[in-house]
């Protein structure tokens, strides 16, 4: 092929629709728009395969088609001879593409009439420039250099409280990203957790996702970036927030009400995923195939460091801090049912699962022995938490929890005492009573 | 259009639309697509064959206007007002085939459901 097929991912984003040419058995050619060609590899595509359509017909009979792809800004034209090899209905393209064509049907006023029944995968024979005068689009802005300024930005982290925030607030410097999240995989793999947030009114901080749900939970199911370039309602948290139930409690995920650019890149490290990074936009085509290039880059590099720094060993001795005030003024009423490890202060809900079980046990063993300081090692052995082996996700569990308090009952606080080590503060008595 | 209403004259560039011409001049059969950007609203049109026919000083005329009426469908659909230079440039008036062919069927291809359905033949 004379032009490679990765220089043309600024027409494969769906913002001009693309034409697909067939023909049938006896010749009669026959020609249909198609809502979504999608780049798959330098020498596949995929296209939608929404409606049992007469350009599906012919290319079963016949496996040849052109399609017309149209760069965005220039408009110049490119023709694509392909040749279908086959349709997947599951897997990581298939996510994807469902994820895309919700942006596009949104934007194409088709909401309610696309669906994909699957992804149609076509070999590249051969590309044509139609329009050979036309001056091609301005490049977009260089998405490598701005993954090298966020890197610098993020610089060395000695904790995974620090990496957590610098990790965002470098975004914001690098690429610009106004809004973002990161969320980590919990203990039993079916669920995320929110650890840091950029940009929301709320933090969101303890907020969860389930595997599959929306485009964090399909990043993090199928270990593959996600982006979305147009606003859709299929892939947004608030039609499932209305309807929580307010038996089971719930800290609201902090994400816009009305993204119109999504990108959810998995944290990886080597097979493994770790948790997922969020972004999104109130702008459309906020993030440029580059630009989801350089984040998957990232959330690789984050996820590394995530496991470095939960690895590291805690230190010997807690360092010397001041005497504690004694608690004074009138108890808290601190409740925690164990069915779900969900703890109350004064009734209003603090946390669940394990960061709440460790809140429970740190909060007895000081009722019980006066004790303050603890290490993260001890955590990891204690009988009296009755979960899973915790593996690196202690280190966050104790983040979540520690910002947690912070937000909502700054008179437990969690003080970071050196590395895997931390105290445990108290402004008011508390009052434990176990459901 | 034809006066008639049975036949119809498409104008299209030579050089964007080189293949087009030399499968018509070995005898292939023609399917015609038009689409509203506005609407979705699009229309399939085929015949067995198609035949060139003269470029006349109105067909130049009615290109340009096709041209330019088309642009500022999409300039209202959001995309730049450059694009009327744009598409001007490559659908230049000076560079048109004009093709006739009878269609002998039509279908409905507004994307949705119902696309592919018959809406008239011969």
């Amino acid at each position: 092929m004379n032009i490679a097929l990765e220089s043309l991912r600024p027409c494969l984003d769906g913002a001009v629709p693309a034409v697909v040419a067939t023909a049938s058995p006896d010749g009669t050619p026959n020609v249909a728009y198609a809502s979504q060609v999608h780049y798959v590899d330098p020498e596949h595509v995929a296209l939608s395969f929404q409606f049992f359509s007469k350009t599906r017909e012919n290319v079963l009979a016949h496996p040849y088609a052109q399609v017309q792809v149209i760069e965005p800004v220039s408009f110049r034209h490119f023709r694509l001879k392909v040749h279908y090899l086959r349709t997947e209905t599951s897997g990581p393209l298939f996510e994807y593409m469902k994820a895309q064509l919700a942006g596009i049907a949104t934007r194409t006023g088709m909401a309610k009439v696309f669906a994909l029944r699957g992804a149609d995968v076509y070999r590249v024979l051969d590309i044509e420039n139609v329009d050979p005068r036309l001056l091609p689009a301005p490049s977009p802005p260089d998405a490598l250099l701005k993954l090298r300024g966020t890197l610098d930005h993020l610089g060395a982290c000695d904790d995974l409280a620090q990496l957590a925030d610098r990790a965002l607030a470098a975004l914001a410097r690098g690429f610009g990203i106004s809004h973002a999240l990161l969320a980590m995989l919990d203990e039993s793999g079916g669920a995320l957790y929110t650890l840091a947030s950029l940009g929301y009114p709320a933090s969101g901080v303890g907020a969860e996702v389930a595997l599959g749900e929306g485009l964090i939970g399909v990043a993090a199911r199928e270990a593959i970036p996600v982006r979305i370039n147009h606003h859709t309602g299929d892939y947004t948290y608030h039609a499932a927030l209305h309807v929580a139930d307010p038996a089971s409690p719930r800290i609201p995920l902090p994400v816009l009400a009305n993204p119109h650019s999504q990108i959810a890149v998995p944290l990886m490290h080597g097979a493994r995923l770790v948790g997922v990074l969020y972004a999104e936009s109130e702008q459309n085509a906020f993030f440029s195939h580059a630009d989801e290039d350089a984040l998957v880059v990232y959330g690789r590099h984050l996820g590394a460091l995530v496991v470095q720094l939960a690895a590291l060993p805690d230190d010997a001795e807690p360092a010397r801090v001041a005497p504690a005030s004694t608690p004074s003024g009138a108890p808290l009423a601190v409740r925690y049912f164990a069915h779900d490890h969900s703890v109350f202060i004064d009734n209003d809900y603090l946390i669940k699962g394990v960061a709440g079980s460790i809140l429970w046990t740190l909060l007895n063993e000081h009722a019980a022995s006066g004790r303050r300081d603890f290490c993260n090692r001890e955590l990891r052995r204690d009988p009296r938490l009755p979960l899973p082996d915790f593996g690196d996700n202690l280190e966050t569990r104790l983040i979540l929890l520690q910002r947690r308090l912070a937000e909502r009952c700054p008179q437990i606080a969690l003080a970071k005492t050196g590395r895997g080590r931390f105290r445990l503060e108290l402004a008011r008595p508390l009052l434990l009573n176990a459901a | 259009m034809a006066r008639d209403r049975r036949s119809l004259t498409v104008l299209l560039s030579a050089s964007r639309g080189r293949a087009v011409l030399e499968a018509l001049d070995t005898g292939s059969a023609i399917t015609l697509v038009v689409s509203r950007p506005a609407t979705h609203a699009t229309l399939q049109l085929k015949a067995t064959r198609a035949v060139r026919v003269g470029v006349s000083t109105a067909h130049r005329a009615t290109s340009a206007r096709c041209v330019a009426a088309f642009a500022g469908e999409l300039e209202t659909l959001g995309y730049a007002t450059e694009l009327k230079t744009t598409l001007a440039s490559v659908l230049p008036t000076d560079d048109l085939v004009a093709l006739r062919f009878v269609p002998e069927i039509v279908f409905d291809q507004t994307p949705g459901p119902d696309a592919g359905r018959v809406l008239a033949r011969t």
